[in-house]
């Protein structure tokens, strides 16, 4: 069970990862698009949503285009010596960009829910900006920001196609559970294959419970108030 | 602000702690070695690396497994690979014209084989027996995307029995389906490579005559922009040693 322990702690850092980075940048990027209007915003918001339309082999032949040698990116880093394919970040990279939309649109549904005289109120008594986003904003759209958190970590932990692509299926390295299970059940070794799947499933199963319990919870707090 | 400064913290711990994105992962004295090999060498390369790196220390080998179309466009778009092993000749072919890659070596071979369970009373002394009314069907690989099947296909032509057991084929997507298929009774034989064959022990094996069919080879080779080429040409010229064939032939592949 040693060579399968990799894969899960991979998986786990992975996915932990690329729910933190691409958080940081939905949760901005949806607080920008709920708050303010400019030429060309439905174009920014299709390519945003792109990933989650895009068979995942077809965002892997992309981002390998991208970062590739001959890739616009990929000279770039090149030039500092830094190496993204076949490593560990290029599965995070993979990871972060088709789990991208499900924290946006979560993130924007919950922003577009924060009304928004109580973000002028604070600013009639003096409040700065910053103090009305973590004070009042996000508080207010975090049931949305966290829905989609828990939802973007699902998908990046079940992510196949384009890490298979960008990182490549190096055991021990880049091997996340969905190649391992994929390889595992390939050259016939169901054991390893069922063991991985039972750990997907559970850890899949025990995000979905929480997350409903907890709106359940909400959703009951909510209607006591009133009453 | 508190808050602030603590998300950064975490975000710094995080992205610092055993983190590297540079190449420069080994030691000044260890070498890496990146390697992308089709999937099905899986567990005779897994073993051949291992007996590479303890006889040469300081020597890290990284292999990428992925089918050979996919590790084929991640080499056509610079993916940093120093040695690539093929399931199959059409890749290298495209590579080399492309001239992204030297002089192929052929490393292993393979054997066509029909498989049946072994606890039915089936006995087969000619291929052309499947073609009898009692026999039921037969699965092979998909002929457009399974080398296995394309091969089985040749084979059947060369016998001339392929119009014939037409109507009984069934195409699999995948060897681990036909496998599986056979394991499963539904259906009565299937064409598969012999390092497949024997990934599974409730099958009988009947080799198919090499003649049938044309041969079935590994080929591997050196990329002109590889960063560690004279390490990969050792590790070449190893895999044509005696015992790291006896090891590939553990695993049902077979010399050329």
């Amino acid at each position: 069970m040693d060579s399968l322990f990799s894969p899960i702690l991979l998986s786990f850092k992975v996915s932990v990862l690329a729910t933190i980075i691409t958080g940081i940048f939905g949760v901005a990027a949806a607080w920008f698009m709920a708050r303010f209007r400019f030429t060309g915003k439905n174009f920014i918001e299709t390519l945003m949503g792109l990933p989650l339309v895009l068979p995942p082999t077809v965002i892997g032949f992309c981002l390998l285009y991208l970062f590739g040698k001959n890739g616009p990116l990929g000279y770039v880093l090149q030039r500092f010596d830094i190496q993204i394919i076949f490593t560990w970040w290029a599965a995070i990279i993979a990871a972060s960009v088709v789990s991208f939309p499900l924290i946006y649109r979560s993130a924007r549904a919950g922003f577009e829910g924060v009304e928004n005289k109580f973000e002028s109120a604070a600013r009639t008594l003096g409040a700065s900006e910053g103090r009305i986003f973590f004070t009042i904003t996000l508080p207010l759209a975090w049931p949305g920001i966290l829905a989609g958190l828990l939802l973007a970590f699902a998908r990046a932990l079940g992510e196949f196609g384009a890490t298979l692509m960008l990182a490549g299926n190096i055991p021990g390295q880049t091997q996340t559970i969905p190649l391992a299970i994929y390889f595992t059940a390939e050259s016939g070794d169901m054991e390893s294959a069922g063991f991985l799947v039972i750990i997907i499933a559970l850890i899949s199963f025990v995000i979905t419970y929480s997350l409903n319990s907890w709106s359940d919870r909400k959703v009951r707090s909510k209607v006591g108030l009133r009453c | 602000m508190k808050r602030i400064f603590v998300c950064y913290l975490i975000l710094n711990i995080i992205l610092t702690g055993g983190c590297q994105i540079t190449t420069k992962t080994t030691s000044p004295t260890e070498q890496l070695l990146q390697i992308s090999a089709s999937a099905s060498l899986k567990d005779a390369l897994g073993e051949a690396k291992n007996v590479f790196e303890r006889e040469n220390s300081g020597v890290k080998l990284k292999i990428n497994f992925a089918s050979a179309g996919t590790l084929k466009y991640q080499i056509e778009q610079g993916a940093p690979v120093d040695l690539f092993i093929s399931a199959g000749e059409e890749q290298i072919e495209e590579l080399l014209k492309q001239g992204l890659i030297d002089d192929p070596v052929i490393v292993a071979g393979n054997r066509l084989v029909l498989v049946v369970l072994a606890d039915t009373n089936i006995s087969l002394m000619d291929l052309k027996e499947i073609t009898k009314s009692e026999f039921g069907r037969v699965a092979i690989g998909s002929v457009k995307t399974v080398p296995a099947g394309k091969y089985a296909e040749e084979a059947m032509r060369k016998a001339g029995i392929y119009e014939v057991i037409l109507p009984k084929l069934i195409f699999a997507k995948d060897v681990r389906q036909v496998l599986s298929y056979v394991e499963t009774g539904n259906v009565d034989a299937g064409f598969v490579y012999n390092s497949d064959a024997i990934t599974s022990k409730r099958l009988k094996t009947y080799v198919i005559p090499a003649n049938f069919h044309k041969p079935i080879v590994y080929p591997a080779a050196v990329l002109k922009e590889a960063k560690n080429r004279e390490l990969a040409q050792g590790f070449l010229a190893f895999l044509q040693e005696k015992e790291v064939k006896k090891i590939f032939k553990t695993y049902g592949f077979s010399n050329i």
